[in-house]
C-alpha cells in the first residue's frame, strides 16, 4: 500500500488489526468480522495479527530486556509453559538473525537495524498469520534497509505469512510486493499486480508519483510529471475526484462525481480511463 | 548523579528519626528561671522563653515537620498519581471526573487552601496531614496524567495491545515504571514545599499547636524576643534554611538523573588557528576545503567525526556529499557553515570561500559572509523556521541583516514569488505552523537566495518531504541555481536523488570521503567497494533486489586501524588492515581510497 | 478570537464551580456551623441562641434554596456581614484587595526586571563565574521560607540598623514617600524567592531555546548575535517563563498571607488570618471567593499573554 503523507495508509493499517473502531464498511479476518467480535475472540484474533513499526527507537520499551519484551507475546496468550520462554526467544532472536544471548540487552545496546529485528520478532513471537509493515525500513539507512528487505521476503515465504506492506518508498514497493494499492487522500487510485502497475501506470496521480521517484538511471527516466501545489487537507477534501486539484488532466466532469474503482485484475480510479 | 544532596537530606532524616535515643532534655520541660538564657554546656543552644532546650525542641521539630510532609505527601503521592493513571488511561468519563477536579482544587491557592480547611476543621497535626495531602494531589495527578498520555503514544505501548495484552497488564508494566522517575521527582518536591508550608501555617499559629515543638512556631515565638535574644530566632531559621536547601538540591539531582538534558548548548564557533600554513596550492572553485579534520573531546578521549576531507565546488557546479548516518557528512557541512556545535571544533584543514580563508577570519567578518556569499538550507523546515515570527520578517530580517538599506518588503514578495509560493502578499503575513512542509522548505530556500550567494550548501534539504514535493523542491533547486550560476554542496543519503541531481559526487565513509568523482563515472563504475555495496542496497525500480551491507559503522572511538570499511569489505586482504589508505588517483578528478581498487 | 471566547467561558464556569465547592464546604462540614461558632467557651451553647445565628446564616432553608440565594447575591457582589462587626464583607474586601494587589504587583515587577536578565545573562555564560553566582544566590532565595526572609529582615534593617521602620501602612494619599518606604521591605520579600523562581526558568528556557534549529538558521543567516538574542531566543524563551510565572501566582498570593503579617500590612490576607481566628465565616467565604477569582483571572490573562507571544496558540 503506497502513499504519501495524509494519504491515509498508516490508518488503514490500523484499521486492519482492529486498533481503530472503522465508520463504515467490513473488516474481516479468517473469516471474523472485527468490529462484531466479541472482546474474547478479539484477543484471540490477535495473536493471528501482528504489526512491525516504523520507528525502530520507540516501538520498544526503553526499561526492560528485549527479551522480556518478547516474551510477553508469550505469556499474553499462555503459548508455551514459562519454562520454555527463554528457549523459544533464543530461536525467536536467531530466527531475525540475532544471538539468543541478546535477550538480556536492553534496547539501547542495539542499532537501528538490529532493533528493527527485534521488533520483527516480537511480532512473530506469536505465529501470527498477518504481518502489517507500517514503514518498516522508512527509518534506517539504505544499507541496513536492504537487510531488513530480504529478512521480511525470507520471513514470508519461510513462514507463508500474509503482508500488508505500507510504504511511501515506491523502489522498496517494486521488489517485496506482489500487489499494490496506490492512496490518495484516503482513496484508493490505483490497484493491481505490481509489476503491472510499476510498467503501464493508468492513474494520473500514480504516473506523477513514478515519474516524480529519483532514480538512479536517472538518464533513461521516463519524461518527469511535476505535480503543482500541496495535497488538500484530508480534513477537507475536494468534492468528485480527491486529486483533481493536481491533476494534470482534469475535465470539469471530476468534480461532479467519485469514479469508482473499475478493472478486474488491474483496477483504476479515473473517469478519463473508464 | 550529584550525591551530596542525598546525605543532606539522610543527615537531617536520620537526625530526626533519632531524637527519641538521644540524651537532650524533653522539648517541653520548662526552666523559667533560666528563660532566654545563652548557650550552656547543658544547653548547646541555649533556652528559650520558656527556658527549653533549643537544641531539643529544633530536632523535635524535625521529626515533627518532616513526619507531616513526608505523610502528607506519600498519600497525596499514592492518591494523585492513581487519579491520574485512571484518567490517563480509561479517558472518558474517568479522565473528566478525575482531571477537573483536580483542575478545581488548583483555582485554591494551596496555603489560602490550607487556612480554608484549617477554618472548618481547626489546627493541629492530624488536620494538617490531609490539607497538605490535598494541596499536593494536583501535581501528583498532572504528573501522572502527563506521563500516561506519553507513554500512550509511544509505539512500544501500542505493541503491547498488538500482542493482546490487557488494560491491566499494559498499565503495570509498561505505563508505571515510565512514569516512575516524575512522579519520584513530585515527591521530592512536595515534602520540601510541605516542611515550607508547615512552618508557615504554624508560624501563624494555625498549624501544629503549641507546646509540641515546630520551626515555624519556634520563629513565630522569638520574633516578640528578637531584640533580647536574636540567636533564638536564627537557630530555627538556620535549620529550616538548609533543611530545605538540603531538600530542594535532591529535587535538581533527582530531575536532573529522571531528565537528562544536553549537556552542552550550540555556538557559533571560530575555530583555533592552528594551522600550519605552509605553501597552499592555488584555491579551485567557489568552495575550496582542504584537509579538513573535526575533533569531538569526549570522555572516552578526542574522536575525529570528520577527517581530512578535501572537496572543491565551482560555480554552477553541483557536488553531492553522500553518506549514511554516521558519516560525517551533516558535521562536515556544519564545519563549512562554521555552524558546529560547542563541543566540535576544526583541528586542522583550511576552509577557502572565493580565495578567502573562513578559518582566519574573526567571527563579525564571518558573520558578513554568512548568509550572503555562503547560505544554508537545513533538513527539517518546521524545527528551522521561528514559530513566533511571521515568515515575510524572517525573509527580510536575512536581507537587512547585509543590506540594511535595501527595500526588504519589495525583495521579500518578489523573492517569494521567485520560490513558487503563490500570493505573496498574503503569504509573507504567515506564520510557519500555516503552510505546509514543502512550502516552509521554499521559504527557506528564499532566504538563503536572497543574498545573491555563490555558494549554497542544502543539507537534505528533501528527506522530510513527500516524493512529489521532493520533486518540486529539486526542480526548483535546479532552476535556481542555473539561473544564478550558485556553486551547491548538496548533502543527502539518498543515491537516486544523487544521480538526479549531481554534476560530481563524494561519498564519505565513517568520517572520510572514500571515492570522489563525477557522479556518471563513480555511479557507472564504482572504484571503491564501499560505493559499489552503497549503490548494490539502494532499491532501484528496473534493477535487481537490493543487496544489504552486513556489519555496522564503525563507533568513532574505535575506528580500525587500516581502511575504515575493511571490516565488512568482500574484498579485504591482510594488506587492507596495515595502514589507512591514501586516496589515489584513477584518472584525473576521480579518486578511490582503496588499495586495490584496480583489481576489485 | 473564538479561543479568547473558549478561554472566558471556561473562567466562568470555573468561577462558578469554586463558588459551589465553597459553599459545599460550608454546609456540609461536620456539625452545624453555628452551634460551633457559638461553643467556642467550652460551655453548651444557648439553643435560643444557635436558632437565632442559624437564622441570621440562612441555614433553616432547604439547601438547594441556600445555594440559589448564595450564588444569586454573589452575582450581585453581596457577600454577606461579617460576624464580628456587621458590616459588609463586600466593603473590608474593597478597602485591602488594592492594597495587597499592589503588593503582588511590586513583587512581581521586581521578579521580572531581576530575575530575565539575569536568567539569559547565566545561560549566556553558563558555567562561567556569573552563573555559578547568581545560581547559587537563587537556590538560597529559593530554600529561604518567605516568612523567615521577612523576619530577619525586619531584625536586620528595622530592629539592628533602624533603617526602615517595622512594619505597618500609610495610605499612598497621605505620605507618599512613607508609603513606598513601607511598601519596600513586604515586595522585597515577596520578589526575592519569585525572582529566583523566574531566574532559575529563564536560564533553562534560554538554554533550552538555544539548541534549536531556528537559532541555527537565524545565526545562518548572518543575523548579528545580539539580534538573535533578542529576536529569537527571549521570545520563544518568554513561554515556559509565563507559564511558571502564573503557575506561582497561587503560591505568591498565599505568601502574601505571610508577608502581610510579618510586616502588619493591612491587606486582604490579613483579613482573612483574623477571620479565620475569629471563625468569621461569611467573611472567609468571601475572601476565599475572591482571591480564587483573582487566581482564576490571572490564569486567564496568562493564557492572553501566550496568544499574544505564540501565534500557534490562537487556533
Amino acid at each position: 500500500m503506497v502513499g504519501e503523507s495524509g494519504s491515509g495508509k498508516s490508518t488503514i493499517g490500523r484499521l486492519a488489526l482492529g486498533l481503530l473502531p472503522a465508520t463504515a464498511g467490513r473488516i474481516s479476518f479468517a473469516g471474523t468480522e472485527l468490529a462484531t467480535a466479541a472482546p474474547e475472540a478479539l484477543r484471540t484474533l490477535r495473536r493471528r495479527m501482528q504489526l512491525v513499526f516504523q520507528d525502530p527507537y520507540g516501538s520498544l520499551d526503553p526499561r526492560r530486556t528485549v527479551g522480556a519484551q518478547i516474551a510477553d507475546a508469550l505469556s499474553i496468550h499462555a503459548l508455551l509453559p514459562k519454562a520454555a520462554h527463554a528457549a523459544r526467544v533464543g530461536e525467536l532472536l536467531a530466527q531475525v538473525g540475532l544471538a539468543p544471548e541478546h535477550a538480556g540487552r536492553y534496547p539501547h545496546a542495539f542499532s537501528g537495524g538490529q532493533r528493527q529485528r527485534i521488533g520483527i520478532a516480537r511480532a512473530l513471537a506469536t505465529g501470527p498469520d498477518l504481518l502489517v509493515a507500517d514503514e518498516p525500513v522508512s527509518a534506517l539507512d539504505v544499507s541496513v534497509q536492504a537487510q531488513v528487505m530480504a529478512l521480511l521476503a525470507d520471513l514470508r515465504a519461510r513462514l507463508g505469512l500474509a503482508m500488508l506492506f505500507i510504504s511511501h518508498d515506491l523502489p522498496v514497493v517494486r521488489h517485496l510486493c506482489d500487489r499494490v494499492i496506490v492512496l490518495y487522500l484516503g482513496r484508493v487510485m490505483e490497484e493491481g499486480p505490481t509489476a503491472e502497475v510499476f510498467a503501464r501506470p493508468q492513474h494520473p496521480y500514480t504516473q506523477a508519483l513514478l515519474s516524480a521517484a529519483p532514480s538512479l538511471h536517472a538518464a533513461q527516466r521516463r519524461t518527469r510529471i511535476l505535480l503543482q501545489g500541496d495535497p488538500p487537507s484530508p480534513a477537507a477534501p475536494p468534492s468528485g475526484c480527491v486529486f483533481r486539484t493536481r491533476c494534470p488532466q482534469a475535465v470539469p466532469a471530476c468534480a461532479t462525481s467519485i469514479p469508482p474503482l473499475l478493472g478486474t485484475t488491474h483496477r483504476v480510479a479515473c473517469i478519463n480511463q473508464a | 548523579m550529584n550525591r551530596a544532596p542525598i546525605y543532606g537530606v539522610a543527615i537531617i532524616a536520620a537526625l530526626a528519626l533519632a531524637v527519641p535515643l538521644l540524651p537532650l532534655p524533653a522539648p517541653v520541660s520548662m526552666d523559667v528561671a533560666h528563660r532566654l538564657a545563652g548557650p550552656s554546656a547543658q544547653h548547646w543552644l541555649g533556652q528559650d522563653e520558656f527556658g527549653r532546650d533549643v537544641l531539643s525542641r529544633l530536632l523535635w521539630g524535625a521529626r515533627v515537620s518532616l513526619s507531616v510532609a513526608l505523610f502528607s505527601a506519600a498519600i497525596a503521592c499514592i492518591v494523585g498519581t492513581a487519579f491520574g493513571v485512571l484518567g490517563g488511561f480509561l479517558r472518558g468519563i474517568v479522565e473528566i471526573l478525575t482531571l477537573r477536579a483536580v483542575d478545581v482544587l488548583l483555582c485554591f491557592p494551596p496555603l489560602l487552601l490550607a487556612l480554608l480547611v484549617v477554618t472548618l476543621a481547626g489546627p493541629g497535626a492530624t488536620t494538617l496531614v490531609p490539607v497538605l495531602a490535598l494541596v499536593y494531589l494536583p501535581g501528583f495527578t498532572r504528573v501522572a496524567y502527563a506521563g500516561v498520555l506519553t507513554a500512550r503514544s509511544q509505539d512500544y505501548v501500542e505493541a503491547m495491545r498488538v500482542l493482546g495484552a490487557g488494560r491491566l497488564r499494559i498499565m503495570l508494566r509498561t505505563i508505571l515504571p515510565n512514569i516512575g522517575g516524575p512522579v519520584l521527582v513530585q515527591i521530592s518536591l512536595s515534602t520540601a514545599s510541605a516542611v515550607v508550608l508547615e512552618s508557615g501555617l504554624s508560624f501563624l499559629g494555625l498549624g501544629v499547636v503549641p507546646p509540641a515543638p515546630s520551626w515555624g512556631l519556634m520563629i513565630g515565638a522569638a520574633r516578640a524576643t528578637m531584640v533580647q535574644a536574636p540567636l533564638l530566632l536564627l537557630w530555627p531559621c538556620l535549620a529550616l534554611t538548609v533543611t530545605i536547601l538540603a531538600m530542594n538540591a535532591l529535587c535538581d539531582a533527582l530531575r536532573d538523573a529522571v531528565d537528562p538534558h544536553p549537556a552542552w548548548k550550540p555556538r557559533l564557533r571560530r575555530t583555533v588557528d592552528a594551522l600550519a600554513p605552509g605553501l597552499l596550492p592555488a584555491p579551485a572553485g567557489v568552495l575550496d576545503v582542504r584537509d579538513l579534520t573535526v575533533a569531538i573531546d569526549t570522555p572516552l578521549g578526542t574522536i575525529h567525526p570528520v577527517r581530512n576531507i578535501s572537496l572543491y565546488v565551482e560555480a554552477g557546479e553541483t557536488l553531492a556529499l553522500v553518506g549514511e548516518s554516521g558519516s560525517g557528512k551533516s558535521m562536515t557541512s556544519l564545519a563549512i557553515s562554521g555552524l558546529l556545535p560547542q563541543a566540535a571544533r576544526i583541528s586542522s584543514g583550511t576552509i577557502r570561500l572565493s580565495g578567502t580563508d573562513l578559518l582566519r577570519l574573526l567571527e563579525p567578518a564571518l558573520r558578513a559572509i554568512r548568509g550572503a556569499a555562503a547560505a544554508m538550507i537545513f533538513q527539517d523546515p518546521s524545527s528551522s523556521l521561528n514559530p513566533v515570527h511571521r515568515i515575510g520578517a524572517q525573509i527580510a530580517e536575512a536581507i537587512r541583516a547585509h543590506r540594511p538599506n535595501a527595500d526588504a518588503a519589495a525583495e521579500t514578495l518578489s523573492l517569494l514569488r521567485r520560490v513558487g509560493i503563490p500570493d505573496p502578499e498574503r503569504r509573507a503575513r504567515a506564520y510557519p505552523h500555516e503552510l505546509s512542509g514543502g512550502m516552509r522548505q521554499r521559504v527557506m530556500i528564499a532566504i538563503a537566495i536572497a543574498n545573491a550567494p555563490s555558494l549554497l550548501i542544502a543539507d537534505e534539504p528533501t528527506t522530510a518531504l513527500d516524493v512529489t514535493i521532493q520533486a518540486q523542491i529539486l526542480t526548483l533547486l535546479a532552476d535556481l541555481q542555473r539561473e544564478r550560476g550558485i556553486a551547491l554542496l548538496f548533502i543527502t543519503h539518498s543515491l537516486p536523488v544523487v544521480a538526479e541531481i549531481a554534476d560530481r559526487v563524494a561519498v564519505m565513509y565513517a568520517g572520510e570521503i572514500v571515492e570522489t568523482g563525477r557522479t556518471a563515472d563513480v555511479f557507472g563504475a564504482p572504484k571503491h567497494p564501499y560505493t559499489a555495496a552503497l549503490l548494490k542496497s539502494a532499491p532501484d525500480e528496473d534493477g535487481p533486489p537490493p543487496e544489504g551491507i552486513p556489519g555496522i559503522v564503525p563507533a568513532p572511538h574505535a575506528l580500525p586501524p587500516g581502511c575504515t570499511f575493511a571490516p565488512r569489505c568482500t574484498h579485504r586482504t591482510p594488506d587492507c588492515d596495515i595502514a589507512r589508505p591514501p586516496l589515489a588517483d584513477v584518472e584525473p578528478g576521480w579518486q578511490t581510497r582503496c588499495v586495490r581498487w584496480r583489481t576489485v | 478570537m473564538a479561543w479568547l471566547a473558549r478561554r472566558f467561558g471556561i473562567s466562568f464556569v470555573l468561577i462558578w464551580v469554586v463558588a459551589s465547592i465553597v459553599f459545599l464546604a460550608i454546609r456540609f462540614v461536620p456539625g452545624d456551623p453555628a452551634e460551633l461558632l457559638l461553643s467556642q467557651g467550652g460551655a453548651a451553647p444557648d439553643p435560643g441562641a444557635v436558632a437565632e445565628l442559624r437564622e441570621q446564616l440562612g441555614l433553616d432553608r432547604p439547601v438547594w434554596s441556600q445555594y440559589l440565594g448564595d450564588l444569586w447575591r454573589l452575582a450581585h457582589f453581596d457577600l454577606g456581614r461579617s460576624m464580628q462587626d456587621d458590616s459588609p464583607v463586600v466593603e473590608a474586601i474593597s478597602r485591602r484587595l488594592p492594597r495587597t494587589l499592589e503588593l503582588i504587583a511590586a513583587a512581581a515587577l521586581m521578579a521580572v526586571l531581576i530575575g530575565i536578565p539575569a536568567g539569559t545573562a547565566a545561560a549566556l555564560r553558563r558555567g562561567r563565574l556569573f552563573d555559578r553566582l547568581a545560581s547559587a544566590i537563587a537556590a538560597l532565595a529559593l530554600a529561604v521560607p518567605i516568612f523567615v526572609v521577612g523576619t530577619l529582615m525586619v531584625m536586620l534593617f528595622a530592629q539592628t540598623l533602624r533603617w526602615v521602620p517595622a512594619g505597618g501602612y500609610v495610605a499612598l494619599a497621605r505620605d507618599p514617600a512613607q508609603h513606598l518606604l513601607l511598601l519596600a521591605m513586604p515586595a522585597v520579600t515577596i520578589g526575592l524567592g519569585l525572582a529566583a523562581v523566574v531566574f532559575r526558568m529563564t536560564r533553562a528556557a534560554v538554554l533550552d531555546v538555544m539548541l534549536r534549529d531556528y537559532i541555527r538558521t537565524a545565526h545562518a543567516k548572518g543575523v548579528a548575535p545580539s539580534r538573535v538574542l533578542r529576536h529569537h531566543v527571549v521570545r520563544n524563551a518568554l513561554m515556559p517563563v509565563v507559564t511558571v510565572l502564573a503557575l506561582h501566582m497561587g503560591t505568591l498570593l498565599g505568601g502574601t498571607v505571610l508577608v502581610e503579617y510579618v510586616f502588619n500590612w493591612p491587606g486582604l490576607s490579613g483579613l482573612l488570618v483574623s477571620a479565620v481566628n475569629a471563625r468569621d465565616y461569611p467573611e472567609v467565604v468571601g475572601i476565599v471567593l475572591v482571591i480564587s477569582i483573582l487566581f482564576v483571572g490571572l490564569n486567564l490573562l496568562v493564557d492572553i499573554i501566550y496568544g499574544l507571544i505564540d501565534p500557534r496558540v490562537r487556533r
